[in-house]
């Protein structure tokens, strides 16, 4: 069975039941709509309005979700030792994510958040922060092209804080 | 592959009055899911990181382990991030080391902290993980005896912590730190607590039942007390408080518990109520600790000696209550 998903920017992309359902934010509106695998005319005379997505990032969403559609759902490990949230990003997926562009990848994140498609979005906030990983202040800096706002006070203060693991 | 998703072009407006009106109802459905955001589309050569919404940052940030989390505050509105996130920590080790011998140590497998006895430090950057960050296991060794340590030690119960392992080295530190009211403070604040080397602390056999009880009423945040080389006095008077007394390797109590001997390896008896364990036992080295207790009261060597041996003496027919764990069931 398939279902009907409208961008923003009004283009339909009709996906396969499963691929529709790895979206949480997809799957929640399909039930709010009464809308379910078995009653093919329910899903036949609606679809899904997703108006925070354009139709060049949902191509993309959907190109990773259909290779992911036979991931076995991941479980939590709970006797993880590992101090924060970790994921691997698969070799497949990091050379999905290098096609794209900064700009585009920034949306396909958001594109990720708001459609809740957990492995996605894991992807790239793994990636970005890998960027980050290890760097010093000012590479950071350098890297996003974040310009510094902060008083020379604010920046005491900081300096003062983080001493600690400026080795 | 990509001609599959190329649909049509449909036009919402010819489309039934209440279809309609659903999507609408839908459409401000989906934009309460998350916050409308904007982003150029315009090519760049670096992440917009500032163009995305503040959760997105602080979600990025939870992958990243403390240090680079505090290093990446270089604007405004990355510090601010910083600051007001929560962080969850599965385990934060802060190590108080003679000399920091690898820089970079494993910060992939846990977060650690190393600090060096060689530089001085200040309480702030504590004061500021105690701020937004909730641990499920926490361990603390401190060498050193100084205002910062002094500080660190009084920040301790303010952590947000599941389990929480403290060494204090410095013997005189530690004497006047872990006192009858810090084991209770600390019992109000973490779940699992483990307490090194205490033949140097005053702590008294009433301030462990009462935590006792505690745990049995659960009145306190605590379900499992661990105190290694615990004063051998403290234990059995506790013991007795408690109502069990062991003469010559016999127990003797007037309650309905379950009493086991074990073998002399690290838990030597085991007592069961019901509801509550009490294990009292020889630490992993238990010369090494009779030792530790000896030199306090023995002044010449020959006395120590000879005390020793009667220790040892002590070891095979009565309790040596060096390690000392009470905890709840279930675990």
């Amino acid at each position: 069975p398939n279902v009907k998903l409208v961008t923003s920017d009004n283009e339909e992309f009709v996906v396969d039941f499963r691929i529709a359902k790895m979206s949480v934010t997809v799957s929640r509106l399909m039930e709010a709509m009464n809308m379910s695998e078995t009653d093919d005319a329910s899903l036949l005379s609606n679809s899904i309005p997703l108006p925070n997505v354009t139709k060049a990032v949902m191509a993309r969403v959907i190109e990773w979700c259909e290779k992911h559609k036979n991931d076995e759902p991941k479980e939590e490990k709970e006797n993880d030792k590992r101090g924060r949230t970790t994921h691997v990003v698969s070799d497949w997926d990091k050379e999905f994510l290098k096609n794209d562009e900064f700009g585009r990848l920034c949306q396909l994140m958001g594109a990720a958040n708001y459609l809740e498609i957990k492995g996605l979005f894991n992807d790239i906030s793994q990636t970005i922060a890998n960027m980050i990983h290890g760097k010093k202040s000012d590479e950071i800096a350098e890297m996003f092209n974040i310009h510094c706002d902060l008083t020379e006070a604010e920046k005491k203060e900081i300096r003062k804080k983080t001493a600690w693991c400026e080795d | 592959r990509r001609q599959m998703f190329r649909g049509s072009r449909i036009d919402i407006t010819t489309k039934p009055i209440v279809e309609q009106m659903r999507l609408m109802r839908l459409n401000r459905l989906a934009r309460h899911v998350n916050s409308n955001y904007e982003v150029n589309v315009e090519r760049r050569d670096y992440f917009p990181i500032l163009a995305l919404p503040k959760e997105l940052i602080a979600l990025i940030f939870s992958f990243l382990p403390i240090k680079d989390r505090l290093r990446a505050r270089v604007n405004k509105k990355l510090n601010s991030i910083e600051a007001e996130s929560k962080y969850h920590v599965k385990r934060l080790i802060i190590h108080e080391v003679w000399e920091v011998l690898y820089p970079n140590p494993p910060s992939i497998s846990t977060q650690y902290m190393l600090l060096s006895t060689m530089k001085s430090y200040s309480s702030d950057m504590i004061r500021k993980i105690t701020n937004n960050s909730s641990f499920e296991s926490l361990e603390i060794t401190l060498i050193g005896s100084d205002k910062f340590h002094r500080k660190v030690c009084h920040l301790i119960k303010e952590f947000k912590m599941d389990s929480l392992k403290l060494d204090i080295r410095n013997a005189y530190m530690k004497k006047g730190t872990i006192i009858d009211s810090f084991l209770i403070d600390l019992s109000e604040s973490c779940k699992y607590l483990i307490l090194n080397d205490l033949y140097v602390c005053t702590i008294t056999a009433e301030t462990l039942l009462q935590i006792f009880m505690n745990i049995i009423d659960g009145s306190t945040l605590l379900r499992s007390l661990k105190c290694y080389l615990l004063k051998k006095e403290t234990v059995t008077s506790f013991l007795r408080l408690y109502g069990i007394t062991i003469r010559d390797g016999v127990v003797f109590s007037n309650k309905r518990i379950e009493a086991y001997e074990m073998l002399p390896e690290k838990i030597r008896y085991r007592f069961y109520d019901g509801s509550m364990e009490i294990a009292v036992g020889v630490p992993f080295a238990y010369d090494d600790s009779n030792q530790r207790i000896e030199k306090k009261s023995e002044d010449s060597r020959s006395q120590n000696e000879c005390s020793q041996r009667f220790e040892y003496v002590n070891i095979v027919s009565n309790v040596v209550p060096c390690m000392f764990t009470f905890h709840c069931f279930p675990y």
